[in-house]
């Protein structure tokens, strides 16, 4: 007797335990809290990569589809990738991207990834990005990478909400 | 009203039986659920780990320090194969008699070959044209390597492409800052001094890859052919030790390496015979047993490299 109570008042707590645990995840929301919408801003940007060596093919990129090879050079701006025209990347050379630069007010992220040729593995590289607005600099970084690495990182910088009067004029 | 004894140990038996069908049982079968892939080489099982992570049970035929150029299979080899849900070989024979794509075929496995698509080195033996099947010694190389062990296992495994495309790109780029440290490392070496003798000619593509035994064209000087078994092309020829035993005296070379896969008999002799030192015992056809610095195929190629350095320079 004493035995079944044991297994009874087992049962009990672990039952109970499920059906409070069960009611509990029953009453959380079926998706995400909705994200307040971000205003997106409009202007006229212009992003400007200059890389300080020439892009090549990448020998250690992953290559698992017959896709062709892109330019070599990968931009995401708030982790949408951005087309960029594959033709000779060359060092020095200023890259402009104006399509798709969907920017939004507060905090904005491009990130930048290219191959530096390996027989330049001795060398430090990096990636300038720019970032215009009619012509003024809202954000000016480089990127390094170390010797033989491919160079890549996030260039992050906000930028302020247009303000109503603006758009009266 | 009290239980008899055998009615408490009945009704305990079916309480542990629940619990363990409900608790251990799944996680069990968690376990169980997890594809195996079955690597002819330690590197290959090495790669196959780097991209698989914990969603794969990764297995090796070959043990560390053993031959796959005169390896010969046994029976558990044969089940290890059979319970396996993918293949991996290296190809161009480095399996001596192909036991690898044998072993796949009996079993009717899925094979992947990692050499696919490299470029190959060739070299002349014998009047024939040997495909060199060591390309892993390129870090390069190592790259199609992954690349191709990725696809395989993305085949097998779809739902999880995500995780395995992730974990390549890492260590890919890990290949990508290995290569360019060897470079630098190599570097240290004078011009004159770069003369790299080993026990067979497994390092035709570290040699070409990094400017070594320029006065060989690049390629391994060695007294055993590219293979160890009986191939040919393959094993020790009084002409080859004679070339090797003219090549150290005419270049000056301050070191000779052994390898660890391969008796160490006929480079000692030779070291005797031209006066050099032994620089070491270099990884080739196999990584380093578990707990060794030459475990993984970035620490068998980062030990093999200062082991060369600090002889040669």
């Amino acid at each position: 007797m004493r035995f079944l109570l044991c297994i009874f008042v087992w049962i009990f707590f672990v039952g109970g335990l499920w059906a409070y645990t069960w009611q509990r995840d029953a009453g959380l929301p079926e998706s995400p809290a909705q994200v307040a919408a971000l205003e997106v801003l409009t202007g006229d940007y212009v992003l400007e990569i200059t890389p300080s060596f020439s892009i090549e093919k990448d020998p250690f990129a992953l290559a698992i589809d017959d896709t062709p090879d892109s330019s070599g050079l990968e931009v995401r701006l708030n982790g949408t990738p951005l087309v960029v025209a594959s033709d000779n990347i060359s060092r020095g050379k200023v890259v402009k991207i104006t399509e798709g630069l969907v920017l939004t007010a507060g905090f904005n992220e491009f990130y930048v990834k290219a191959s530096p040729p390996t027989s330049e593995a001795h060398l430090d590289h990096g990636l300038r990005v720019k970032l215009l607005e009619n012509g003024a600099t809202l954000t000016d970084q480089t990127v390094w990478g170390s010797k033989g690495a491919v160079v890549a990182g996030s260039v992050s910088f906000n930028l302020a909400a247009h303000k109503e009067d603006e758009h009266d004029h | 009203m009290k239980l008899s004894f055998r009615k408490s140990v009945f009704v305990f038996c079916l309480l542990y039986v629940f619990l363990f069908f409900t608790i251990v049982g799944p996680a069990l079968a968690e376990n169980s659920k997890k594809p195996l892939i079955v690597a002819s080489t330690t590197q290959i099982a090495d790669f196959a780990r780097q991209v698989a992570g914990d969603q794969a049970v990764v297995k090796s035929i070959l043990a560390p320090g053993a031959d796959p150029h005169t390896y010969n299979v046994t029976p558990n080899d044969v089940q290890i194969v059979l319970e396996a849900d993918l293949c991996i070989n290296n190809g161009l024979h480095l399996e001596g008699k192909s036991w690898m794509a044998t072993l796949a075929r009996d079993a009717k496995k899925p094979l992947v070959t990692a050499t696919d698509g490299i470029q190959i080195l060739s070299i002349d033996e014998e009047g024939e044209t040997i495909a060199d099947p060591h390309a892993w010694f390129s870090p390069k190389n190592a790259a199609v390597y992954v690349n191709n062990i990725t696809k395989g296992i993305i085949a097998l495994d779809p739902e999880n492409s995500v995780l395995y495309q992730a974990r390549a790109k890492l260590f890919l780029q890990q290949l990508r800052v290995l290569d360019a440290w060897i470079k630098e490392q190599i570097n240290k070496i004078p011009v004159q001094k770069r003369i790299l003798v080993t026990t067979h000619d497994a390092f035709n593509y570290f040699c070409q890859e990094y400017r070594l035994n320029e006065n060989n064209n690049f390629l391994s000087i060695a007294p055993v052919g590219w293979s160890t078994g009986a191939e040919v092309g393959a094993g020790i020829t009084p002409e080859r030790r004679r070339k090797v035993i003219d090549s150290i005296k005419a270049s000056g070379a301050p070191a000779i390496f052994v390898e660890t896969t391969i008796n160490p008999k006929q480079i000692r002799e030779i070291a005797k015979e031209t006066g050099v030192k032994i620089g070491g015992e270099l990884y080739s056809d196999s990584m380093g047993p578990e707990g060794s610095a030459g475990e993984t195929y970035i620490g068998m190629m980062r030990e093999n490299t200062l082991l060369i350095v600090n002889a040669l320079k």
